[in-house]
């Protein structure tokens, strides 16, 4: 059960004369029911594996297990619809995805390809559609006509209307205000608290995720170069730089900060006022 | 080209309506930049900060009120030569990509600046130096990161000579890395002197960093100030869905903690504030024990 | 909606061929049309393979990524060869097996025909594979500018076909995500009717049009913005110097044409 990659490696072939590498020897082991964040720089192969995650590409080498699939690069069999029910995946900029006539059935377009009922389907969709906080009365609408924001939610709400056990986002809160990337990190949050999904952001902004996600993968070059807690991820901030990541504002304040003091930085603050306890502890000493 | 002589101002708008139907999308918006400032365009989604900025160029043309543009009065006649004064760099990295590599790009404009080859080729090698391009000049966009792409469109623009830069949520498409080179970019153009820099913005953290903020609201200037004032108003940054900088929330969160250094906006000058506090601390600590 | 069209891409390097100008290649093109046409039996179609064969060995390009772009053909290929073998009843009998005869004349004027189309698709693969799109366009432009006298506005027509060939790439990865975003939600479209099947696909294309409009007034927007205005003069970055490398180029093409003629 979970996730597991056993050395899978793939390579981009029809792009031109050289083979770009997407996944290198790519080895992860994930249990389920948390909230992972999945860091890389753009070109470090994030994408490329969360297309492995549900079979929209296959390895050229190694094993993957998902629940209880397996996909063997050996065998490319044809991926059963219910992997993809059970392991849902928004890509980037999803809203540029949807294509019915209205937004509800942009959202029974999952449930209903996945052989669920009409009656079932409309429920579900009601329920994901709460879930991401977009009106009821928008279902009615063309997708066209909603704003950004709204368009993101209901793109969102059109993958958890399949009610997948494993929810994989791409860059889920690129181009959204600050205030609504908040909002849809902690619904995605409620997910696994509330619901025990296993829920993966593939992002390149540590600073959102930081507060939420139990663990941390660092991809760079297709491999995983880190996979550990915040905690671990602190003492490792060489990793970040390494993948080409910033560090949050937090945690280079409080380098900084700690160089000033002549001391030991603190443990990853996970807020100013984690940064602020620090310091002020720092003084008292 | 034609008269020398400048204005005052490098933007100035006087009474200026845009409208779509009989919506209005700006209302009466008034506004005086001086030459060499940097301004940041704060404000929630659909409040008509792309809008304005279109205006500034005659992208979109305002239905009503008069703007200058380093002192030229904008009108049909005029788009051309107004063109000339500002550079503009857009929130889509890709779109704005007209040539198949880096250097026909940047050779796109000044072909319509109807330049000759020495003179283009001058240009391209200097502004592709400038931003560190040099070795991606004859690489496809497909090839490039957005990063890279922005700073090709921005050596594309600054190629072109303009006095005033508007970028239109430049740094939205882009990670985090490259969105800190590109403030890095703006800050070291802004410090050149030469250039106006318009920039709308949701990134706090730049807005920090800029001269002057203007908070534009259904259309109409809300708030026009110094962003270390602006940027403490929780109500108006709630407004705007934005959040208070790092920077802000460290200062009030070690005030409520008794280390009070005032309220400040850029990381750099709580740094400062805090190295002035510990060392004053440090003094007076040792002055009273010896 | 997969890239695995290869014919049309650029092929990164460095060989004499990918320098030359691109007016001399696209020069080079009509000529050798003119010699797959002049060709007519066997020895012709084996020459201008082996000229090809030489061309392409220049490229510094493998041999297999001619040979993929053919793939794609291969189909109409075997069926211009089919078509001339069955119905094609010239010249001595070679097979006899009941309504199923093979003559000498039909099977050489089917490999002919074929090779032909193939040696075309060769020839094509070898200018998109060693020039950048926008050189051919401009390549092509510099020929057609004698046209620009009778009031065709070749620049006009470069600089769109500069824009399309830099924007079909992105609105195929655009199109390409939209169609996996689908497959993740359980599109299967084998399982689906006719009838909903081409509603499916109609809808889908909605969201890859926006797009390409979208796309289309951001770069507008940032073409205006940069000062350039339909039919507004405009000087030019890219000038091509012909150098002796291109005469020898289009001399080498006249070389088949030549034979052709004779043979």
């Amino acid at each position: 059960m979970g996730i597991s990659f056993e050395e899978v490696s793939y390579c981009y072939r029809d792009r031109g004369m050289t083979p770009i590498l997407g996944l290198d020897g790519f080895h992860l082991k994930l249990e389920e029911g948390r909230m992972i964040a999945v860091l890389g720089a753009p070109g470090s192969g994030k994408s490329t594996f969360l297309q492995h995650l549900n079979g929209l590409i296959r390895a050229d080498e190694g094993v993957i297990r998902i629940l209880d699939y397996r996909l063997d690069s050996a065998e490319k069999g044809k991926i059963p619809a219910s992997l993809r029910q059970r392991v849902g995946l928004v890509f980037q900029y999803p809203e540029l995805q949807l294509f019915e006539e209205t937004v509800e059935k942009d959202l029974l377009f999952g449930p209903l390809n996945f052989g669920r009922s009409k009656d079932e389907a409309a429920e579900a969709v009601r329920r994901a559609a709460s879930f991401v906080g977009l009106d009821e009365e928008l279902l009615a609408q063309s997708p066209f006509k909603l704003s950004s924001g709204q368009m993101r939610k209901a793109a969102v709400a059109a993958v958890l209307a399949a009610d997948p056990e494993i929810l994989a986002l791409d860059e889920p809160t690129a181009s959204l205000d600050p205030a609504s990337r908040e909002d849809l990190m902690q619904r995605l949050h409620g997910l696994t608290r509330g619901q025990g999904k296993t829920v993966l952001i593939v992002t390149h902004r540590l600073e959102e995720v930081a507060a939420y996600a139990d663990e941390f993968v660092v991809i760079k070059d297709g491999r995983v170069i880190f996979h550990g807690t915040a905690r671990e991820l602190v003492h490792r901030q060489e990793v970040l730089e390494h993948a080409g990541l910033m560090a949050p504002s937090s945690m280079r304040m409080a380098g900084k900060l700690a160089a000033q003091l002549g001391v030991q930085p603190a443990e990853m603050p996970a807020d100013a006022a984690a940064l602020a306890d620090w310091y002020a502890g720092q003084l008292e000493l | 080209m034609g008269t020398t002589d400048k204005s005052e101002h490098a933007v100035l708008l006087k009474h200026v309506y845009y409208g779509q139907g009989c919506t209005n999308v700006l209302k009466d918006v008034s506004l005086a930049i001086p030459h060499g400032q940097w301004v940041c365009i704060a404000g929630r989604n659909g409040a008509g900060k792309s809008t304005l900025i279109r205006l500034l160029n005659g992208l979109l043309l305002m239905t009503r009120g008069r703007i200058l543009i380093d002192g030229v009065e904008q009108n049909g006649c005029t788009l051309g030569e107004i063109r000339r004064h500002i550079g503009m760099v857009f929130a889509n990295p890709d779109d704005q990509f007209v040539g198949l590599t880096v250097e026909d790009d940047i050779a796109f404009g000044l072909e319509n600046l109807c330049l000759n080859r020495e003179e283009m080729e001058q240009r391209i090698r200097l502004y592709a130096e400038r931003l560190d391009i040099v070795h991606l000049r004859h690489r496809h966009p497909a090839t490039l990161s957005g990063g890279q792409k922005q700073r090709a469109a921005i050596a594309a623009v600054l190629a072109m000579e303009p006095a005033i830069i508007v970028l239109d949520e430049a740094a939205s498409m882009l990670d985090e890395m490259a969105k800190r080179d590109l403030l890095d970019l703006m800050r070291a153009m802004h410090d050149e002197g030469r250039y106006t820099i318009i920039s709308v913005t949701h990134d706090v953290e730049e807005m920090a960093e800029a001269d002057r903020m203007i908070v534009l609201d259904d259309g109409m200037i809300a708030a026009d100030g110094s962003p270390g004032e602006l940027l403490l108003q929780e109500e108006l940054l709630e407004h705007c869905r934005l959040k208070a900088p790092f920077a802000l929330q460290l200062c009030r969160e070690l005030k409520a903690r008794g280390i009070d250094i005032g309220e400040l906006v850029r990381e750099k000058e709580v740094l400062e504030a805090l190295w002035a506090y510990h060392s004053k601390r440090y003094l007076t600590a040792t002055g009273t024990g010896g | 909606m997969k890239r695995k069209i290869i014919l049309g891409r650029y092929m990164e390097g460095d060989s004499w061929i990918h320098r030359l100008d691109p007016r001399a290649k696209t020069a080079a093109m009509p000529l050798f049309m003119v010699a797959v046409f002049l060709v007519d039996g066997y020895a012709g179609v084996l020459a201008l393979l082996l000229f090809t064969a030489v061309v392409i060995r220049a490229t510094g390009i493998p041999y297999r990524y001619y040979f993929r772009a053919m793939k794609p053909l291969m189909f109409l290929l075997l069926f211009i060869l089919a078509f001339h073998i069955l119905y094609d009843a010239g010249g001595g009998k070679l097979l006899d097996v009941g309504a199923f005869k093979v003559y000498a004349g039909g099977l050489e004027k089917g490999i002919v025909s074929a090779s032909r189309m193939a040696l075309f698709i060769m020839l094509a693969a070898v200018m998109t594979f060693t020039t950048q799109p926008e050189q051919l366009a401009q390549g092509l432009g510099s020929l057609l500018r004698p046209l620009t006298y009778i009031g065709v506005p070749t620049d006009r027509l470069v600089l769109m076909l500069g824009i399309a060939l830099r924007f079909i790439p992105t609105i195929f990865e655009e199109a390409e995500r939209l169609w996996k975003a689908q497959q993740s939600r359980g599109l299967d479209l084998s399982s689906q009717p006719l009838k909903e099947k081409a509603r499916l696909i109609i809808a889908l294309l909605v969201p890859v049009t926006t797009g390409a409009f979208r796309r289309a007034i951001g770069l507008a927007d940032s073409m205006e913005a940069r000062g350039f205005r339909l039919g507004a003069p405009r000087s030019r970055y890219r000038v091509h110097v012909w150098k002796r490398a291109d005469t020898l180029f289009i001399a080498l093409f006249l070389l088949p044409v030549a034979a052709a003629a004779l043979l």
